[in-house]
């Protein structure tokens, strides 16, 4: 049967009509979920009375309530979460960026927003300044842990972004971690006992003036923004840490104008260092280096394709994590030992991390998959989704590192830590603003 | 007793103290001359003078060829002829080392990149009546150009295309009033509107098809500001003026655009944004002065103070990283302008002489340009010609950056 064109105004009306109140109402009660067509015929959804949104491409869409949710996690129907597609990422609470970079952070809105975290939740939250940049931008953290004011030590975990400039990506995943864990700390017993039993230090943005230049010059700069003493530009940060150092010229290179340039020293940089003080400072328990893109969770070693003695343990919590992101919306991660899976890196942080502490670090690699799926790039509507995606990881791995609060290689580090970062010691010093 | 320094102490320390003192600089806080909403030649703006301004190393404050002095000094309109006309042509360039993504780690030469521009820069008209006198005019009073950038691989699987291009116009009207026999006052007000527009587009291959890069960043910008001058002729030899020209805001409304287009992955991410940038302008005092030795001889000279450390930039709702200082920009020249026959009519040929000193005002590095300028002209009957040029060479950045202008200004005057 045609319909007669002079009709499809007419049902489009009716289209929109039907949809816009299911929107409202998703906005305020429940998540958008889809549903494969086969399989909701197949369980005869259609007669449990759900609120029916669309069916598209072989999918109904439904506006589920937390109750409708609970009953498909119970009937172990598959759906995927689609709330993110019709409505924009969710900025309650914060302050609106919308600058030049969308809905991605800039340096300026970053420090924003965790002064209005910390603001809103004063107990819990904490911005600390690590350090500066060679443009004299600051870098910070955010401490979430309650009593935060406190020292307790406390088994800590750290979620670090944006070592390159151009994963823009990179800063909003653990960002939006701290905002979790803040605004459902009151919510939810599972983040509250996360967060009272550990502290959980985040760092979304290491490069800031590396990301300032991809803002507003070019947006596919990597590294940071030291003028070489040829001329060139930029230090690959994520090249810069003390461990295995310049092991090779294929895992970094000794030439400036490099994109993998491991500059003049360990540490040389300002970024590096700032990362380094604060990791010597507090008694981390795990860590995870955001970075993009590949869908990949890798772990040391990766200046030498070779396992350490934690490989079993290190690709069981891989494996772990992998599993927990695929189970969100179908996003496979692969995982391994970071020189197999990727290529060989050295001076990076995730093997300085295990190297000098032996506790377990990985590199995940965000989407997408590859450059054909936008390489640096992700629409500015899927930063919620890449989110929701990863956020089962890091809440296992915070709990992780709760449930092992030391291994035998971990006390033995303890104790180096404590004599290394000791203000007697003269050449490592404290987090100057830590609490 | 007479106290040594250890000659340890000189072996360890001076080395060291010397190391500390020409230290290179870290990092590039800002890069300096050319960011992106610096006019091409020079930060300090203030005018348009004509070819005989030019010709006197820029010098005008106290000395009026043509109704363009009326953009620094609308005193002086009234020591113009009852009514004017003027036209000037003008090509101008500029080299550059460090901008944008060149030189500042994307793209490097091997040295300064030069770019230019062509075309009238300004005219306008005065009229004189009773005490009074008007000007009306119009010009280019600041150009955004930069060398473009076209880079190619060989196999054609890499290109990244850089421009950038924009003006700011100036519409202008000014009055002008004799106060007294020997002194004038006069006030102008310029709306100023024009536009900048840089863009960045990189494409390579990948397996299947090609991947697309386009960052593309535009601003349409307007404001208004008013300048004031006073002229004061103590002797028939000697003018001696002050001017001022009011800060404003120059406002712009901005659109950006970011985008990745790989069709074989069906990927077409767009992020666009919009925002009212403002570029907040200095406010400029100035004195000068003109003394006529002789009927033929001629010297003016001019000191203007930009205050700069007040400039601010916000770019889509950020403030930019501008660490400006102020900064004293001095011109001044001679004049030789003997009698002639010229097509069997009288005339004058004058002949011109002028240097200027024109520091930037970025804090880091500290920079200036020492030019020379030189002119001649024709004058007979109502008619008057004049070419000057001017060429300066940059101190300061380590990169002899060099900068010039050759001047083309027709004047013609109904009632000398």
């Amino acid at each position: 049967m045609r319909i007669p064109k002079s009709l499809v105004p007419a049902l489009w009306l009716v289209v929109v009509l039907a949809v816009v109140p299911a929107l409202a109402r998703a906005a305020e009660n429940g998540e958008i979920v889809s549903i494969g067509k086969r399989e909701f015929l197949a369980r005869g959804l259609g007669r449990k009375g759900l609120d029916l949104l669309m069916e598209k491409n072989g999918k109904i869409y439904i506006v589920a309530s937390p109750g409708d949710l609970a009953a498909l996690f119970a009937a172990r129907v598959p759906f995927s979460r689609e709330t993110d597609r019709f409505f924009p990422f969710d900025q309650t609470g914060i302050s609106p960026s919308g600058g030049l970079n969308g809905a991605y952070h800039s340096t300026l809105e970053l420090e924003t927003d965790l002064r209005i975290l910390e603001r809103d939740h004063p107990q819990l939250a904490r911005v600390v300044e690590l350090g500066e940049t060679l443009e004299k931008r600051k870098i910070y953290a955010l401490k979430i842990s309650n009593n935060v004011s406190l020292e307790e030590n406390e088994p800590a975990v750290l979620f670090v972004g944006c070592h390159h400039a151009r994963e823009w990506i990179s800063v909003e995943v653990p960002f939006l971690f701290g905002k979790y864990l803040l605004e459902n700390y009151a919510g939810s017993p599972d983040v509250r006992n996360l967060v009272n039993r550990s502290e959980v230090w985040i760092v979304p943005i290491v490069n800031p003036d590396g990301l300032e230049y991809t803002i507003h010059v070019y947006r596919y700069w990597r590294k940071n923004r030291r003028f070489n003493a040829d001329g060139s530009y930029g230090v690959d940060i994520n090249r810069n840490y003390a461990y295995q150092w310049g092991y090779d010229n294929v895992g970094s290179s000794p030439e400036p104008a490099s994109d993998v340039y491991r500059g003049t020293a360990p540490f040389s940089e300002p970024e590096t260092d700032a990362v380094r003080r604060l990791f010597l400072s507090r008694n981390f328990r795990a860590m995870i280096s955001f970075h993009s893109f590949a869908q990949d969770i890798l772990y040391p070693w990766g200046y030498v394709n070779a396992p350490t003695p934690r490989e079993a343990e290190f690709n069981a919590i891989a494996g772990t994590m992998a599993g927990l992101i695929e189970a969100v919306r179908g996003t496979v991660y692969a995982y391994g030992r970071a020189a197999g899976i990727l290529y060989t890196t050295n001076g990076d942080t995730v093997d300085w991390v295990f190297g000098v502490s032996g506790i377990p670090g990985f590199t995940i690699e965000l989407p997408p998959v590859d450059v054909e799926h936008g390489g640096f790039f992700n629409d500015e509507a899927a930063i919620d989704a890449i989110f929701r995606e990863n956020l089962p990881a890091m809440l296992y791995l915070t709990d992780y590192a709760i449930q092992h609060p030391s291994s035998p290689g971990g006390r033995a580090w303890e104790w180096a830590r404590r004599l290394l970062s000791a203000p007697r010691i003269g050449f490592i010093g404290r987090i100057d603003k830590a609490p | 007793m007479e106290k040594r320094v250890p000659r340890f102490l000189l072996r360890t320390f001076l080395p060291a103290l010397i190391l500390l003192v020409f230290r290179p600089a870290a990092a590039q806080l800002v890069i300096g001359q050319y960011e992106d909403e610096a006019p091409l030649r020079t930060w300090n703006t203030f005018g348009i003078p004509s070819a005989p301004s030019i010709g006197l190393g820029g010098a005008q404050f106290a000395r009026a060829s043509d109704s363009s002095v009326s953009l620094v000094n609308p005193a002086l309109l009234v020591s113009l002829p009852r009514y004017s006309v003027t036209l000037t042509g003008a090509w101008a360039w500029a080299s550059m080392f460090k901008y944008s993504l060149v030189n500042t780690g994307v793209v490097s030469s091997a040295g300064n990149l030069t770019a230019g521009s062509l075309g009238v820069e300004f005219g306008g008209f005065s009229l004189r009546t009773g005490g009074w006198a008007f000007s009306a005019s119009a010009g280019i009073l600041e150009n955004y150009g930069r060398p473009g950038i076209t880079l190619q691989d060989s196999t054609l699987t890499y290109s990244l295309d850089m421009s950038q291009s924009g003006f700011l116009r100036d519409y202008h009207f000014a009055a002008a009033r004799r106060i007294a026999e020997n002194f004038s006052a006069g006030l102008g007000i310029t709306y100023v509107t024009g536009r900048r527009r840089r863009s960045v587009v990189e494409t390579y291959a990948v397996q299947l098809g090609q991947v697309t890069i386009t960052d593309d960043k535009s601003e349409n910008e307007s404001g208004f500001f008013l300048n004031g001058g006073i002229a004061w002729e103590p002797t028939g030899r000697l003018t001696a003026a002050l001017v001022v020209r009011s800060s404003y805001i120059k406002k712009a409304d901005a659109r950006s655009a970011l985008s990745y287009q790989a069709p074989t992955g069906d990927t077409d991410i767009r992020i666009d944004a919009s925002a009212r940038n403002e570029y907040r302008q200095p406010w400029i005092f100035g004195a000068g002065a003109c003394y006529r030795f002789s009927d033929a001889w001629t010297m003016a000279a001019d000191l203007a103070f930009f205050g700069w450390s007040r400039y601010s930039a916000t770019f889509f709702d950020e403030p930019l990283n501008r660490q400006f200082r102020d900064v004293l920009k001095a011109g001044a020249g001679v004049e030789y302008r003997p009698a002639a026959t010229i097509f069997g009519r009288p005339g004058r040929v004058p002949l011109r002489l002028g240097l200027s000193y024109d520091p930037q005002p970025m804090a880091v590095p500290r920079s200036a340009y020492l030019s020379v300028s030189f002119g001649a002209g024709l004058q007979v009957s109502s008619i008057a010609v004049d070419l000057s040029g001017i060429v300066g060479r940059e101190s300061g950045s380590g990169n002899s950056l060099t900068a010039g202008k050759v001047a083309l200004t027709f004047t013609y005057i109904f009632d000398r």
